[in-house]
């Protein structure tokens, strides 16, 4: 079934979840797909270890956009190595999509990449302040 | 004319395979008839071996036929055999070109239109960046029409020009004749990128008077991985091939070698011999039809293109109104145009979706999201566009 006609994936779109910008977020990461344009930003507050608040800004396809909403679901209160863990497969589940092509997969993709570059550049910025406590 | 659709459309296996297919993305790739499929496997089955080697009678035979297809697309070209060079596709002709003219280019100016798709910008900037010339960008209009005053200023003064005949995005049909006369007056080198044009116009490339020319049998129903660069052949004597190898050298010795004649100096390695004798095949086809019934088809189907989509609410094109290819990007109020191709999918209809390789002329008319491109051949109809129409009025009710 095409995703337009998937109930969960229209109404992540049409009411996407967590779409702010988190103002004293302690890692802001932004990327984008250059093929299709498809821009998303992740706002993470961190607290030990624990992600307490997400948010997302972004621009793109109900596709891009859903699975930007759902992941910020799946990722809030949980521990930063369990988010990390997030695979597209996990969101695909979530949104109730059984298969999607090469040329799609890149938009659902880019949340997911972006989500974890926002954790790893957290985990650094901890590293280099705290040297390692 | 045109008249019997339906015999033309029982010749592409496609749509037998896909009965419910509306396919509107020709001009990424066009399909392909029986005859053209069979050709290839003709080939293969019946007498490969390589090209210009050996001297058995199955070589000889598939060198004839390669040198036959050669012949095949020069004179549905205008032009002579020995001034077209097999490719890969336009890409590749686009940037055998610029290396070849590389040398000529030292501090000179290579003028280059808003319309270009990447393939003719990236080559330019590769080619610029070792030559230290210069680019200059022809400006088009709110239509995506030349701005003729801006031609004749920049044109002033380029060592290579290099324009799209027809436009992959707006849909645009420059008159190359006449522009190519202004620039060769002031002693450029023209270079055309004729992938959208060589597929729907009658050509005749020595009245045009381009010097090189590049285009791509997969959107003119050959196979794909062959592509031609057309070049005038006082040029091509003159030039240095850029790549070398075996096959487009006569001699070579422990010091020294003999460069092969034209064209074949330009065709290191073994050639994609079976693609180039599909190629010869599908420009039968297209003979067979004749180019201009296809073009005054084409015109009444790129005409009620624009007329029943602009009927739908909220959505905007680029590109002229009047006198376009059959092909038109648009955008849908409050739809990215991969929705747009994601519902169109829904309805068994092939679009385009995204910047189709031209991401500043997107920028230029706003769609930053790209578009949705609808892209005709001579196998699509009337209801096909009533289709498209009609599932693009269910969606905005959606």
């Amino acid at each position: 079934m095409s995703y337009f006609f998937i109930e969960n994936i229209m109404d992540h779109y049409k009411n996407p979840r967590n779409m702010k910008e988190i103002k004293d977020a302690n890692s802001v990461f932004g990327d984008s797909n250059p093929t299709c344009g498809d821009t998303v930003k992740i706002f993470l507050k961190v607290n030990e270890g624990k992600i307490d608040d997400i948010g997302f800004q972004g621009h793109g396809c109900a596709l891009s956009m859903a699975s930007s909403s759902l992941l910020t679901e799946m990722a809030k209160g949980s521990e930063l190595q369990e988010a990390l863990k997030i695979t597209e497969n996990d969101l695909m589940k979530e949104l109730g999509i059984t298969e999607l092509g090469p040329n799609r997969i890149k938009c659902i993709a880019l949340p997911v990449k972006t989500l974890k570059m926002a954790i790893i550049q957290y985990l650094s910025k901890a590293n280099h302040a705290g040297g390692g406590t | 004319m045109i008249e019997d659709l339906n015999s033309i459309r029982s010749d592409f296996p496609i749509f037998e395979f896909n009965p419910k297919l509306v396919y509107m993305d020709s001009a990424a790739t066009s399909q392909r008839p029986k005859k053209v499929i069979d050709k290839v496997a003709e080939v293969y089955t019946q007498y490969n071996s390589n090209v210009h080697r050996g001297i058995y009678s199955m070589a000889e035979k598939v060198t004839e036929e390669y040198e036959d297809a050669r012949k095949e697309i020069a004179a549905f070209l205008g032009t002579s055999a020995e001034e077209l060079i097999f490719t890969k596709n336009t890409t590749e002709s686009l940037n055998l070109v610029a290396y070849m003219l590389l040398p000529k280019l030292k501090n000179g100016v290579i003028t280059i239109t808003e319309l270009e798709h990447h393939s003719n910008i990236l080559p330019w900037r590769k080619v610029a960046s070792l030559a230290n010339a210069e680019i200059k960008t022809v400006a088009v209009d709110q239509e995506g029409k030349i701005n003729e005053a801006d031609f004749e200023k920049k044109i002033s003064g380029t060592s290579v020009f290099s324009f799209a005949h027809v436009s992959n995005v707006a849909g645009t049909t420059l008159n190359a004749k006449k522009m190519i006369r202004t620039a060769k007056a002031e002693g450029a080198i023209t270079v055309v990128d004729g992938a959208q044009a060589a597929p729907h116009i009658k050509l005749n490339l020595h009245d045009m008077g381009a010097d090189f020319y590049a285009l791509s049998g997969h959107k003119m129903l050959g196979p794909t991985g062959i592509g031609i660069l057309y070049g005038n052949k006082k040029l091509l004597e003159d030039l240095e091939p850029p790549f070398s190898g075996g096959e487009m050298v006569k001699e070579v010795h422990a010091e020294g070698q003999e460069w092969n004649d034209v064209p074949w100096k330009f065709e290191p390695g073994t050639p994609n011999f079976a693609g180039a004798i599909g190629f010869g095949e599908a420009v039968k086809y297209l003979e067979k039809i004749g180019m201009g019934d296809i073009e005054l088809y084409e015109k009444k189907l790129g005409r009620a293109l624009v007329e029943e989509l602009t009927k739908i609410d909220g959505l905007e094109y680029i590109g002229p109104m009047e006198n376009r290819a059959s092909l038109l990007s648009f955008k849908l109020r409050g739809y990215h145009p991969h929705d747009i191709a994601a519902f169109l999918d829904t309805r068994s209809i092939a679009v385009r979706s995204g910047f189709h390789c031209a991401q500043p002329l997107h920028e230029k008319f706003g769609f930053f999201d790209g578009s949705a491109r609808a892209s005709l051949y001579f196998y699509n109809n009337m209801e096909e566009i009533e289709s498209l129409a009609r599932a693009l009025k269910e969606l905005v009710k959606l």
